[in-house]
């Protein structure tokens, strides 16, 4: 299997925001998501765990989400949420990976 | 000869119980460890709908929609979202929802906490299904505990 390589995050929000209405955001992130259950078919070794364990999700420096992830969510995850926008502020997203790597994203979000 | 039949069966019979009885005690003290934690997830659960054709006020509320496609052709990419159409006050709100499976290596398709400033309590994700199935998410309100929503999926490839 072909290593992947763990990049940011990436988002997606909605082009146009009204305030108060509820959109829905986006974040994929290339992982492999490993459960360290699988063995490697021609090998026969066991493929070491690594995967996402936690996404957080701050709204304007306040934490809205905490995710418990695991890997029984598929390879490359992408994760869709809501969330109320009040505001303009930015949204950030942290998750952390089970070999202690954090990778964090945001995105400005303007409401009209 | 009638006795001596019976006698033997006798004998044989408390033997074999007792053998029995052993290899269980000795199977049990062995096993456990490895045949449980499959399906130890399947303790956490939530109120279901009592009709789910028509489902009280209460039940609308609170049992979390769990939208599936009916077939995977690949189970190691399956989309779901699951979503509950509960208000999102800052006293009364979906506190998290818990997707989980329990046929799978591992059970846990992740446990999302939310809070009034999403709006509403909505997931949607790619999850890994090993075989046809009924997944399950609980939610868990605020004030009126857990509830418990499901769908059926036929797998056609597993993919854990």
């Amino acid at each position: 299997m072909a290593m992947i390589e763990t990049q940011k995050p990436k988002m997606r929000i909605p082009s146009d925001i009204k305030k108060g209405s509820i959109i829905e955001i986006k974040v994929k992130i290339n992982h492999p998501m490993e459960s360290g259950l699988r063995k490697d078919r021609e090998t026969k070794k066991t493929i070491p765990k690594h995967t996402l364990e936690k996404m957080l999700v701050y709204y304007g420096g306040e934490q809205i989400s905490d995710f418990d992830i695991s890997p029984g969510l598929s390879e490359n995850p992408l994760i869709g949420f809501k969330v109320k926008a009040v505001k303009s502020a930015p949204l950030k997203v942290s998750m952390t990976c089970s070999e202690g790597n954090k990778f964090e994203e945001a995105v400005d979000i303007k409401v009209s | 000869m009638n006795s001596i039949k019976n006698s033997i069966k006798e004998g044989l019979s408390r033997r074999t119980f007792l053998k029995t009885a052993a290899l269980i005690g000795l199977i049990s003290s062995i096993i456990p460890d490895i045949l449980i934690p499959k399906r130890l997830l399947a303790d956490e659960s939530g109120r279901k709908a009592v009709d789910p054709k028509k489902l009280t006020p209460e039940e609308a509320m609170h049992i979390p929609t769990v939208d599936l496609p009916l077939i995977a052709e690949d189970g190691s990419l399956v989309p779901i979202i699951v979503s509950v159409n509960h208000p999102m006050e800052s006293d009364h709100y979906i506190k998290s929802i818990y997707i989980l499976d329990d046929l799978s290596a591992i059970p846990s398709k992740g446990l999302y906490r939310f809070t009034p400033a999403n709006g509403e309590a909505y997931i949607s994700t790619r999850i890994k299904l090993a075989e046809s199935t009924k997944v399950r998410a609980i939610a868990e309100c605020n004030k009126h505990g857990k509830w418990e929503g499901s769908a059926d999926i036929k797998v056609t490839v597993g993919g854990c």
